[in-house]
C-alpha cells in the first residue's frame, strides 16, 4: 500500500511538472509563431454585473443568468432525487437524505426541540442556493465564453455571488424571515420590544429616552447584520473570482488548480456561515427579551 | 448613499428578481425535497415510537408472564405443601386407624386366645379329671382285685342282690321265657344261686333259665342280664358308674 501511494504521488508530481513545462513552452511557441504576446486577457475588475438583455423592466445580467442556471441545476438534482431516476437519481436521493439528516441534527443542536420545518427548509434552501452559485461559478466556461455588448465584450456567465444584488436579496430575505418568525413567536410583545413607546405615554421621559436609545441600537444592529450578511458573501465571492482570474493570468494552468479547490471550500464555508447565522438569529428572535428584567 | 449603492450595482428590479428567484426555489424545494423528507421522517419516528411502544408492551407482557410464573410457582408450592400436609394428615389418620384396628384386632385375638386358653384349660382340666378318674378307678380296681377275700366277695354278692331288690327292678315281664345270664367274680354258692333264682322268679313272675359265668374282672358283686335288661351290681360296674360320675 505504501509503495502504491508513493507511486501515485510520484505520478501526480511528474504530471504537474509536465503540464507546467508544456504551458511555458506553448506560450513561448505561440508568441513566436503568431506574434501574440498575451493569450490570456488581463483581469479587469467589474463590480456591476453586465446586463445582457431586458425582460420588461428587469435587466437580465450575466450574474442573474448564472443564478438561474444554478437554480435549474439545483431543481434538476432535486427532481432526480425525488423521482430516483436511474443510478444518478438514487445516488442523489441518498446524498440528499444524508444532507437532510445532518440538517435536522444541526437544527436540533441549535434550536433544540422547538425547530420548525419552515425554518429548516428556508435555511436549507439558502445553503443550497449559495453553494450552487459558488460552485457553478468555477465551471470552466464561466468567463471565457463572452458575448458582444455594444462596444465591448462581457462574459456570458458570471458568478451570481459577485453581483451585489444577489447577496443583498438573500440578506434581506434572511432578515425578513428572522423578523417575521420572531413576530410569529412573540406576537405584539415583539413590537413593544422594538418600539418601546409605552413609557412616553406614561410620562416617564427619561425612561422613554433610554428605551428610544435602545430601539435605535436594535435597528442599527439589524442594519449592520444586513450589511455584514451582504458584504461577507459579496466580498468572498468577488475576491474568489478575482483570485482565480489573477492566478490563471499570472501562473500556468496547472498552478491555478489548487485555487479552484480553495474556491470550492470557500463557497461551502460561506453557505454554511450564511445559513447557520440565519438559523441562530431565528432562534435568538424566538427567545424572550430580558430587557428591563432583573438579572 | 443611493449613488454609492448604484455604483456597487444595487438595482431594485434585480433585487426583486433575485428575491423571486429564491422564493420560487424555496417553494419548489420545500414541496419536492423538504416536505417529503419531513413525511418520511415522521413516518420513521412514528415507526420508532410504535416499535418503542411495542417493545414496552412486550416488556410489560414479559413482566406479567414472569409475575404469573412466580405466582403459579408460589401457588404450586402452597398447593404442594397443602397436599403434603393433607397426605401427612391422612397418613397419620391411617396410621392411627390402623393402630386402633390393629389394637382392636390384637385385643380380639387376645380375647380369642384367652378364650381358647380357657377352653383349653377347661379341656385340660377335663382331661386331667378324666385321667384322674381313670387313675382312681384303675387304682380302686387294682386294690379291690388284690384285696377282696372270698367272704367279702360273697357279702358283696348278697349286697348286690339286696340292692337289686330294693330297686324294684323288673326285667322283661312280657317275655314268654326268661333266659338270663349271671356274672360273678367267683363261682356262686348253691344258696346264692337259689337266692338269685328266687329273686328273678319273684320279680319276673316266671321261672328263669340261668347261665352262670365267672368273670374275675368283675372284681366283686353280681351282674345279671335278662333279655334286654342288664343289672350290673358288680364292683367293676360301680367303678364304671363312678368314673362316669367323676367325668361329668
Amino acid at each position: 500500500m505504501k509503495a502504491q501511494a508513493q507511486g501515485l504521488w510520484r505520478f501526480l508530481l511528474l504530471t504537474f511538472i509536465a503540464l507546467m513545462a508544456a504551458g511555458v513552452v506553448l506560450r513561448f511557441a505561440a508568441s513566436r509563431l503568431f506574434g501574440v504576446d498575451e493569450l490570456t486577457p488581463p483581469p479587469s475588475v467589474q463590480l456591476k454585473a453586465e446586463t445582457l438583455f431586458y425582460l420588461g423592466p428587469v435587466p437580465v445580467t450575466n450574474a442573474l443568468l448564472s443564478a438561474w442556471l444554478a437554480s435549474l441545476l439545483s431543481l434538476a438534482m432535486a427532481f432526480l432525487a425525488a423521482t430516483r431516476l436511474g443510478s444518478v437519481g438514487r445516488f442523489l436521493r441518498g446524498a440528499q437524505d444524508m444532507a437532510l439528516e445532518y440538517l435536522v441534527q444541526v437544527m436540533r443542536t441549535v434550536a433544540g426541540e422547538r425547530w420548525s420545518w419552515g425554518t429548516a427548509s428556508f435555511v436549507g434552501t439558502l445553503f443550497l442556493f449559495i453553494v450552487a452559485n459558488a460552485w457553478t461559478a468555477i465551471l470552466p466556461f464561466y468567463g471565457p465564453v463572452t458575448v458582444q455588448l455594444g462596444e465591448g465584450t462581457a462574459p456570458l456567465l458570471r458568478g451570481a455571488g459577485t453581483d451585489i444584488n444577489m447577496p443583498l436579496a438573500l440578506a434581506l430575505l434572511s432578515g425578513a424571515y428572522v423578523e417575521i418568525h420572531a413576530f410569529q413567536a412573540k406576537g405584539w410583545t415583539y413590537l413593544k420590544e422594538m418600539l418601546p413607546i409605552q413609557d412616553l405615554f406614561r410620562r416617564r421621559p427619561l425612561a422613554a429616552l433610554g428605551e428610544a436609545y435602545l430601539a435605535t441600537l436594535e435597528c442599527l444592529t439589524r442594519v449592520a447584520r444586513l450589511l455584514s450578511f451582504t458584504f461577507r458573501l459579496f466580498g468572498t465571492m468577488t475576491a474568489g473570482e478575482l483570485l482565480l482570474l489573477t492566478a490563471s493570468f499570472l501562473t500556468p494552468l496547472a498552478l491555478s488548480v489548487p485555487f479552484y479547490g480553495l474556491e470550492l471550500l470557500l463557497g461551502l464555508l460561506q453557505a454554511v456561515v450564511f445559513s447557520l447565522l440565519t438559523l441562530v438569529f431565528v432562534v435568538l428572535g424566538e427567545e424572550k427579551s430580558t430587557r428591563g428584567q432583573p438579572q | 448613499m443611493m449613488d454609492a449603492l448604484g455604483r456597487l450595482g444595487v438595482h431594485l428590479p434585480s433585487l426583486g428578481i433575485y428575491t423571486l428567484n429564491f422564493l420560487f426555489l424555496w417553494a419548489v424545494l420545500h414541496l419536492l425535497v423538504f416536505r417529503p423528507f419531513l413525511i418520511r421522517l415522521r413516518q420513521r419516528e412514528t415507526q420508532a415510537q410504535e416499535a418503542a411502544l411495542e417493545e414496552q408492551r412486550r416488556t410489560h407482557l414479559l413482566q406479567e408472564a414472569e409475575e404469573a410464573r412466580r405466582r403459579l410457582l408460589a401457588q404450586g408450592r402452597e398447593e404442594y405443601a397443602a397436599i403434603l400436609r393433607q397426605a401427612e394428615d391422612i397418613a397419620k389418620r391411617y396410621a392411627a386407624e390402623s393402630r386402633e384396628k390393629t389394637e382392636a384386632q390384637a385385643g380380639k385375638l387376645l380375647e380369642q386366645a384367652r378364650a381358647g386358653g380357657e377352653e383349653e384349660m377347661a379341656r385340660a382340666w377335663d382331661e386331667m379329671r378324666d385321667a384322674f378318674a381313670e387313675l382312681l378307678v384303675a387304682l380302686s380296681e387294682r386294690a379291690l382285685m388284690r384285696g377282696l377275700t372270698e367272704e367279702e366277695q360273697h357279702a358283696l354278692i348278697a349286697d348286690g342282690l339286696s340292692q337289686l331288690a330294693a330297686l324294684g327292678w323288673s326285667p322283661g315281664a312280657n317275655a314268654p321265657t326268661a333266659y338270663g345270664q349271671v356274672t360273678t367274680a367267683l363261682p356262686l354258692l348253691n344258696d346264692e344261686k337259689a337266692g338269685v333264682e328266687r329273686f328273678l322268679k319273684e320279680t319276673t313272675g316266671r321261672p328263669v333259665r340261668l347261665e352262670y359265668t365267672v368273670d374275675p374282672s368283675a372284681t366283686g358283686g353280681i351282674a345279671m342280664q335278662v333279655g334286654d335288661t342288664l343289672l350290673d351290681a358288680t364292683v367293676r360296674g360301680r367303678l364304671r358308674r363312678l368314673r362316669v360320675h367323676l367325668r361329668s
